[in-house]
């Protein structure tokens, strides 16, 4: 049996494409005068449940494998938008 | 992971993706704060779709995401989006429901289970006097309709949510005016005394008991002599009553014990006759 890399859950996923658009937003690139305002992305992804209930987790991660076989899940689509705030600004 | 097949209610699903939007968000602005970036990122809206069956159990909605080689499941698109705080206290369901005056339908205790309590939340009954304006206004068939609950048992947690309660029975220290001053009263106090502005049906002992005054919390009682203790039973509806057992029999006077020879302490100075007045009181004379 082969161990895959478990699936993240949405939220961390999330913070992982964010953490890239830091990366591009960080002070490199704004020593020259330039930040990211805004990010849109979009990807696929698979999502699976995990527990119920009030401990049910919504598992969302991009698709483990480039070439899709019937042995995969099905794959959605997740759009994000997040958009630049000043730290220490209240958030909405 | 979920067993293989197993379906959740979408209600769990959004409130499970809420979480996890709110997880995301304290992680950007953490490590914001860590690597002291001036900029953070903030969620402002995501979509999703999701391959997934849909289910009906018991009047709920369920998801069962699709699995692998599954290409009949439905697409969900789901778009959750970022909203400020006075959206949030315009469209949120008040929650804060819980007075004296306004109960909410968990106060109908087992007269309607987990269950029945949801499917009535689900319509945007939440408290007692939102199901007994709904029952006022003729709408217990479609409640019950809608909900798939019969009209006796709303009509049985109503009647359970509007019976009366009694905290205290005591004699009212006023009594009556005029003739009825003669009779005692008796105080009552509690709640939901009044039912659309009739007092409760009162019985002491098996007999009927008239009400002199009346309010949701307080009724005074005219008994008879014979009906100053025992049980009392206040009802609206004869489904749901409630009783009480009191004693409000006045406490005897205590009567000073009777005198004899015997009786009397030493210390006590006896009664001094007419004749012995003038001693008793050298300047009084004695009568002729």
């Amino acid at each position: 049996m082969t161990d895959y890399a478990p699936r993240r859950p949405l939220g961390e996923t999330i913070a992982e494409l964010s953490a890239g658009a830091h990366g591009a937003s960080g002070d490199r690139l704004r020593s020259i005068g330039i930040f990211a305002t805004a990010i849109e992305l979009s990807l696929p992804v698979e999502t699976a449940f995990e527990g119920s209930g009030a401990g049910l987790v919504v598992l969302t991660d991009v698709p483990r494998f480039r070439r899709r076989t019937d042995f995969d899940l099905p794959a959605g689509r997740l759009e994000v938008r997040l958009v630049a705030q000043m730290t220490g600004e209240a958030l909405p | 992971m979920s067993p293989a097949g197993s379906s959740v209610p979408l209600e769990d699903f959004i409130q499970a993706v809420q979480s996890q939007l709110d997880n995301a968000q304290a992680r950007m602005t953490l490590k914001a704060q860590n690597d002291r970036l001036a900029l953070t990122f903030a969620i402002k809206d995501i979509s999703l779709d999701l391959r997934a069956h849909v289910e009906m159990q018991q009047g709920d909605i369920r998801i069962r995401p699709a699995g692998a080689n599954d290409g009949d499941a439905s697409v969900f698109h789901l778009v959750f989006t970022a909203i400020t705080r006075p959206m949030i206290d315009e469209n949120a369901v008040q929650l804060s429901v819980e007075d004296d005056e306004d109960p909410s339908i968990d106060s109908l205790g087992d007269a309607l289970d987990d269950d029945e309590k949801q499917r009535l939340e689900r319509i945007g009954v939440r408290t007692v006097s939102k199901l007994r304006d709904m029952q006022r206004q003729g709408l217990e068939r479609s409640v019950g309709r809608i909900t798939s609950l019969s009209p006796d048992k709303l009509r049985g947690a109503l009647a359970r949510a509007s019976r009366p309660m009694v905290d205290d029975v005591s004699q009212d220290p006023e009594g009556g005016d005029g003739a009825g001053a003669l009779r005692s009263r008796l105080r009552v106090r509690g709640r939901n005394l009044l039912k659309d502005g009739i007092p409760a049906r009162v019985m002491i002992a098996g007999e009927a008991v008239s009400v002199v005054h009346a309010t949701d919390s307080e009724l005074v009682l005219a008994p008879a002599p014979h009906q100053l203790a025992g049980q009392m039973s206040l009802e609206h509806d004869p489904r749901e009553t409630a009783q009480v057992y009191f004693d409000a029999v006045p406490a005897a006077r205590p009567q000073p014990p009777a005198l004899t020879a015997d009786a009397v302490p030493a210390e006590w100075t006896p009664a001094v006759a007419p004749a012995d007045w003038a001693s008793a009181d050298p300047g009084r004379e004695p009568l002729q």
